[in-house]
């Protein structure tokens, strides 16, 4: 825990990545519920 | 061990920035929360010993790109809500979570910046990822115009035919507009300007145009 390698950059960059993938989800279920699109 | 509470303070910063993006209701919140998450990476990229990747992505994504977005969306929402942004009451509603963002930003800048200056050994000591000596922008300025120079020369020219392609692309011609045409101008004969015509006396012409 202490010691920061690749592993922890790594993770935390695929902890973004999902999180952008959830958004983009999420903000097409907010403008299909709306009928914008 | 300083390295790991800088990694994990930037780190829980930018995922509750990140979540709060996808989670807020408010487009300017969210683009609030965007630039934070922008200046966190960038610290975090700057922790690690990419110096220039992380001022790039302060001057390019949090300078241009995230300011750009924030234009945008506050014209948006000016043009939707027919200037009540300004008058009503509602607009209030930005300066808490814009004070809050701002103070978290001014401290990680002063975190980083401070540290990057006045604690320069610092970064060598703790930076597991980094071996040698050489900053990484001293390294990328050796290879980008000698090594590098037509890989670089040809991401220009693609960018540039994106932008012509851009503008391509969202060129409208517009109906109604009165214009200058050189050609017509040039290819302007003596006979279609000059017209002579035979007038009777006290009758007149009329011309029709």
């Amino acid at each position: 825990m202490i010691n920061i390698g690749l592993g922890h950059y790594l993770t935390l960059g695929a902890i973004i990545f999902t999180i952008g993938i959830i958004g983009i989800f999420l903000n097409k279920k907010y403008h299909s519920h709306f009928n914008e699109y | 061990m300083a390295h790991a509470i800088f990694f994990y303070i930037f780190s829980t910063i930018a995922i509750i920035s990140a979540i709060m993006v996808t989670v807020s209701k408010n487009t300017v919140h969210s683009v609030f929360f965007l630039i934070l998450d922008f200046i966190s990476i960038s610290c975090l990229f700057i922790l690690i010993g990419a110096e220039f990747l992380g001022m790039i992505m302060l001057i390019v994504y949090v300078g241009a790109v995230a300011v750009l977005f924030l234009f945008v969306v506050m014209m948006l929402n000016v043009a939707q809500q027919k200037n009540q942004w300004f008058l009503s009451a509602e607009s209030s509603g930005h300066i808490p979570i814009g004070l809050i963002i701002s103070t978290i930003i001014f401290f990680e800048l002063i975190v980083v910046i401070g540290g990057w200056k006045y604690k320069p050994d610092l970064l060598n000591q703790v930076n597991p990822l980094t071996t040698n000596t050489i900053s990484n922008t001293h390294s990328l300025g050796l290879v980008l115009y000698t090594d590098y120079i037509h890989v670089f020369q040809i991401s220009g020219m693609i960018l540039l035919v994106a932008m012509i392609g851009a503008i391509v692309l969202t060129f409208r011609q517009r109906e109604g507009v009165k214009k200058q045409s050189y050609i017509k101008q040039i290819s302007r004969e003596r006979s279609e300007g000059v017209e002579v015509l035979s007038v009777e006396t006290n009758k007149g012409v009329s011309v029709d145009d």
